[in-house]
């Protein structure tokens, strides 16, 4: 069956509307980054993830920070480390298990800098080890 | 004459630091937003890392929330949200202060009460004035209050361009839900 010039463009144009419509549906419904597809821009101790704050309190915001610390209170829906950064979980992780004292290691994504409660803010936190 | 003076003022002093201290705090309250337009794609978000401090004291009441918390069903809106409309990253926090009027600490029972809240919105560096109906009530020594309120863009100069205009709403319903326990 050979198509005649006419109905063939017609094809070619569906296939391009059809191609469009799928991408600009992708675009628009693209899933939300999680906290693999972020930049890390720390990797360290707590005490030198506050130092750093301390200079310029903005300089992590937004992004993903991992950092090594001590337990030293577990909160609704949180941890917190070294008495300054509130850690708040992850939906899925589990605070059971976690003891204060504790050294931890977790990644999450700083949210910004809490001058009510003069602490650092991370949400979406998950425990490394 | 004196003395008596000095009794009240020391009494005075004493009852002032016995109360100092009460205060009521969370660090996940939860403020939702919807500027929905019926028919279109809904409009809203959840933040479910919201600050919020009451002093039982005196009823007053501070929130900070940052707009990166606020989180959409469709991510693009989430992006569009902070980048086009909120500024984001110039402007990351939104706070309130302000007051629960005629708040006693003691009155608060397990049955919900109607208070009145009067204080500042600062969104985008741009205070507003605002009065919110307050549910407030106190079960197992958790204060939970629930409030809700509407803001419009203008009041913050939000500029929406002419081509979503119709798919968001006029007001802005802002409600809250805020679990309060004892600061230590």
């Amino acid at each position: 069956m050979s198509l005649s010039k006419r109905n063939k463009r017609i094809v070619f144009g569906l296939i391009l509307i059809l191609i469009g419509a799928y991408s600009m549906y992708k675009y628009t419904y693209k899933p939300h980054k999680t906290i693999d597809d972020i930049e890390l821009k720390f990797s360290g101790n707590a005490t030198d993830f506050l130092t750093k704050i301390k200079e310029n309190n903005a300089v992590f915001n937004d992004a993903v920070v991992q950092i090594k610390g001590k337990v030293t209170s577990i909160e609704v829906q949180g941890i917190n480390l070294n008495n300054a950064i509130f850690c708040q979980m992850d939906e899925t992780t589990s605070l059971s298990g976690l003891k204060v004292g504790q050294e931890i290691e977790i990644k999450g994504r700083m949210i910004g800098y809490d001058d009510l409660l003069e602490e650092t803010k991370l949400d979406k936190t998950v425990i490394i080890k | 004459m004196v003395s008596k003076k000095i009794i009240l003022s020391i009494l005075l002093v004493l009852f002032c630091t016995s109360i100092q201290a009460q205060k009521y705090f969370t660090k996940t309250g939860i403020t939702n937003f919807k500027a929905s337009v019926e028919a279109f794609e809904p409009v809203a978000a959840t933040s479910n890392s919201t600050t919020a401090i009451v002093n039982t004291a005196d009823g007053g009441i501070a929130a900070l929330l940052f707009m990166k918390s606020f989180h959409f069903e469709v991510a693009l809106m989430e992006e569009h949200f902070n980048e086009n409309y909120m500024d984001s990253d110039k402007f990351p926090k939104g706070t309130f202060r302000g007051y629960i009027v005629g708040f006693n600490f003691s009155d608060l029972s397990e049955t919900e009460k109607e208070y009145t809240i009067n204080g500042t919105l600062n969104i985008r560096g741009i205070d507003k004035e605002v009065e919110a109906i307050a549910k407030i009530k106190l079960v197992n020594s958790t204060i939970s209050l629930i409030s809700d309120f509407n803001v419009t863009p203008q009041d913050f100069e939000i500029k929406i361009p002419n081509i979503v205009r119709k798919k968001i709403s006029e007001q802005i319903n802002i409600t809250l839900e805020y679990e309060l326990i004892e600061k230590k």
